[in-house]
């Protein structure tokens, strides 16, 4: 079953085409690699996917419903979360608050009921912090809950981020190169750990990653960016192992950019 | 037909105003990202600068002019080396610098008033008045077209032909880029804020040759200023040449319909209002872009 | 002058400036919102209650109206600009305090223009005493005063608050998780105008007559030092910011009268506050009182459950 299908998606920036009818599909509850030189477009293909870019062609659809142009919060509310490659926390809240702040539909959100249900999601409060301190010991940050998010080191910045969009209890998370300026044994450890949520919860993943060796390993299904386009999709093993790949990834793309 | 020659005319000299104060508004806010309200002061310090030197009959306007530009321009230098570089170095955003600005030039504000108190001065030397076909002007009109015609010219040359302007416009299109190809930001930075706010204080000692000078001078045109500078695109030189001549005439018209349809002209500063609210929502990002 | 009658002006001015960065703090200390043009708001519900005052209904009923009209145009004015960038914001409100002030003032027809209005005392009519009309004055600006704290407290320590706090920092993380930042940064201006409007009800209520020269961007100024000063994100360090700087303000104006300065003290004044103002921003620009952790059950629940844990931090 697909749960999201991109169909040639345009992006323009001034004259440049950063997004050439750019498609792919996901499966659900696979983990589906998205892998390409630096500059080839993959960030913006998912600020485009995500509603934090308006395309300029093309369309998206989310589990059957159009999603083209939507904002990201109510692409958000319908299931869909967003690891940034760098981690966009809020530094000078706790880390238990960037967790509640992702709750999709937590009361007391508005002015009325934040006012006049105070019981009420007091309550809601309560009961939510035993759902983030799972999730805080999942990316073992618990002894952490009350710090400030901005006192973290990188690696568990990209921890929390990721626990933070696993707190909406979302279908698909798109990440940023989850792995990304973290210790190879830390990367593979978050690695493991989504792929532990893919097979018990059914969650899919779609990753940006530069690193084979996590595709090669963790990957089901992947697509090669270049210029703004797809160029190769398959199996992990058969994308790497093809002859375009390597002239593609380790250097012949960058004629472009001199 | 003698009137409409009359309303360009006004507009021709109501738009250069807007150009010498808004060009180092709009360059320093493309250069440092935030809207320095200083510049209000920046303008009323010019005149005062200038009034040193026009309050006798025989005052020589293009000295008062040069004066001005180059004190109002070290002032901003001296503020932009006291209080803003600490504040970006210290990681500041956005609205602190803008607080600061506004601290800043009550500063300035206040100790024009304590210096040459609050009450209107007027410049003492009297322009000669000529028709010039269906038009009367002043000489001082001349200058004022005259100055602002070379402003533009001016600094059409450095920003396109001088490794410095060159720079400015780099840093403004994009900061990251330009620190990567090794410009030097804070000379930059430097010479642009000596050189905007020098304009601004020229702006100055028009505006109250023009009219009348007081420590509020700046403050009362700083709303069409930030018009001019948002509908010519923040950071456009070129946009703002467009945008203060465009208000220029949208003001002078707009009086004449308010008198026609019986309304005060105080509400001239609404139509720069309006002009600031309908680009915001059709086109926030101005003319250039 | 008596100077009980003194101490009750004080106290009087001392709150509605706290209400107004009460009001501020809402917008700007907790959401990140730069309103320089508070004024607007404040002179908005000031000449909304003179008008409805002169219409003889009760002082209650005017100073809901002075909100409700307030926040409303507190609404209308900010919502075109907050899906741009936070300056232009800033630039809209203030030039929007300048067109209010006057458009009042050149509008003979609209509560008296440039010659001010007369605004009928809430209290007049029930007492010819001086102390007690100023008790009565305390009262019901402590009151207001009282009640907007309390609700800006629970509003600032709720899953709200926690929402606004989050898009000061990052609107576009915001926006990531599901929140529709356009709508939480309307309601606060809103909410902050309502305040701003309250307060300028009190203030035309106490003093009786307005007119377009009280409402000066002088105003605004104010309340931007008592907010930097006290601490933006601590709704007691805007009480304590408003306080100070009232009672500063008002030590200029007896010192003026007892010392012999070179120069004017009011001159003097506002080049030190300014220079205060800039000083705070560099080396305190967390204030007198910095911003506490978001209070509500789930860090009571959290404390509870950490201390159990191995390794604490």
């Amino acid at each position: 079953m697909e749960i999201l299908v991109a169909d040639r998606l345009i992006k323009d920036f001034g004259g440049l085409r950063v997004l050439n009818e750019a498609s792919l599909t996901v499966t659900e509850g696979t983990i589906t690699g998205l892998v390409g030189p630096n500059g080839s477009g993959k960030t913006t293909f998912f600020n485009v996917l995500y509603g934090l870019l308006k395309p300029d062609g093309g369309s998206i659809h989310f589990r059957g419903e159009p999603i083209t142009g939507l904002p990201p919060y109510r692409i958000y509310r319908k299931g869909m979360a967003l690891g940034f490659q760098i981690p966009r926390l809020i530094s000078r809240l706790t880390v238990l608050d960037n967790l509640l702040l992702a709750v999709r539909q937590e009361d007391g959100t508005g002015l009325g009921t934040a006012l006049f249900a105070r019981r009420h999601w007091q309550e809601k409060e309560k009961g939510l912090t035993y759902k983030a301190r799972e999730i805080l010991e999942l990316v073992e940050l618990a002894p952490l809950a009350l710090k400030p998010a901005g006192e973290l080191s990188g690696g568990q910045r990209k921890l929390l981020e990721i626990g933070r969009a696993l707190m909406a209890d979302p279908v698909m998370l798109l990440l940023d190169e989850p792995a990304a300026g973290v210790n190879p044994v830390l990367g593979r450890k978050i690695y493991a750990t989504l792929e532990r949520l893919q097979r018990e919860k059914g969650l899919t993943f779609l990753v940006i990653e530069h690193r084979l060796e996590m595709l090669l390993d963790f990957a089901h299904y992947v697509y090669l960016m270049d210029a703004g386009r797809i160029v190769l999709a398959g199996k992990p093993a058969e994308v790497i192992a093809h002859p375009d790949f390597y002239t593609i990834y380790a250097g012949e793309s960058y004629q472009w950019l001199s | 037909m003698g009137e409409f020659a009359q309303i360009l005319l006004n507009a021709a000299i109501t738009g250069s105003i807007y150009l010498l104060a808004g060009t180092g508004l709009t360059l320093t806010y493309g250069l440092l990202r935030f809207p320095n309200f200083a510049y209000a002061e920046f303008i009323t310090f010019g005149g005062y600068i200038g009034y040193l030197l026009l309050q006798k009959p025989d005052g020589s306007l293009p000295l008062a002019v040069a004066a001005a530009f180059f004190a109002t321009g070290l002032l901003s230098l001296f503020s932009h080396l006291l209080c803003f570089r600490p504040l970006v170095n210290r990681r500041a955003s956005l609205i602190p610098l803008m607080v600061a600005s506004i601290g800043l030039g009550y500063i300035i504000r206040y100790s024009i008033g304590e210096m040459w108190s609050w009450a209107a001065l007027s410049y003492q030397p009297v322009w000669q008045a000529f028709d010039l076909g269906p038009v009367r002007v002043t000489a001082l009109w001349l200058y004022l077209i005259g100055a602002a015609l070379f402003t533009g010219i001016g600094l059409h040359l450095l920003l396109t032909r001088t490794k410095t302007g060159k720079a400015i416009r780099a840093i403004a299109g994009n900061p990251d880029l330009a620190l990567v190809s090794g410009i030097n930001r804070d000379r930059i930075t430097f010479f642009t804020c000596f050189l905007g706010a020098g304009f601004a204080g020229v702006a100055g000692v028009f505006r109250a040759a023009d009219t009348q000078l007081s420590p509020v001078l700046g403050w009362d045109i700083l709303l069409p200023i930030f018009a001019v500078v948002i509908l010519g695109g923040i950071g456009s030189f070129y946009g703002l040449i467009m945008a203060a001549f465009l208000l220029g005439l949208a003001e002078n018209f707009g009086v004449i319909l308010l008198q026609a349809v019986g309304l005060s002209t105080e509400y001239r500063m609404a139509i720069a209002f309006l002009v600031l609210i309908l680009v915001l929502i059709f086109r926030p990002k101005g003319l250039a872009g | 002058m008596d100077p009980l009658f003194y101490i009750a002006d004080t106290l009087v001015f001392a709150g509605i400036f706290a209400l107004l960065t009460l009001s501020l703090n809402l917008e700007y200390g907790f959401t990140g919102l730069g309103n320089f043009g508070k004024v607007a708001f404040f002179m908005a519900g000031a000449y909304t209650y003179a008008v409805m005052a002169s219409a003889h209904m009760p002082c209650y009923l005017c100073l809901i109206g002075a909100g409700l009209a307030a926040g409303l145009i507190g609404f209308l004015i900010t919502f075109p600009v907050l899906r741009l960038r936070e300056d232009y914001l800033a630039i809209v409100t203030l030039s929007f305090g300048e067109i209010l002030r006057i458009t009042i003032k050149a509008q003979e027809g609209i509560a008296g223009g440039v010659q001010g209005i007369v605004v009928p005392g809430a209290f007049a009519p029930f007492t010819d005493s001086v102390r007690l009309l100023a008790l009565a004055n305390i009262g019901l600006v402590l009151f207001c005063l009282l009640f907007t704290f309390l609700l800006v407290q629970l509003l600032t320590h709720s899953p709200y608050g926690r929402i606004l706090r989050g898009i000061r920092e990052d609107e576009t993380a915001m926006q990531a998780i599901g929140k529709n930042t356009v709508i939480y940064k309307a309601g606060a201006l809103a909410t902050g105008s309502v305040i701003a409007g309250v307060a300028g009800g009190l203030f035309a209520q106490y003093i009786s007559f307005i007119d377009p020269y009280m409402f000066l961007p002088l105003v605004t100024f104010f309340v931007w030092i008592m907010l930097i000063l006290g601490g933006p994100g601590n709704n007691w360090g805007a009480l304590l910011g408003g306080l100070t700087v009232e009672l500063i303000n008002r030590g200029t104006r007896i010192a003026k009268d007892y010392l012999s300065l070179p120069v004017d003290p009011n001159n003097l004044q506002f080049i030190l506050f300014g220079m205060l103002i800039i000083l705070f921003l560099l080396y305190r620009p967390q204030g007198l009182l910095p911003e506490g952790p978001v209070k509500t059950a789930a860090r009571k629940e959290v404390l509870r459950w950490r201390s159990s844990l191995p390794t604490g931090s």
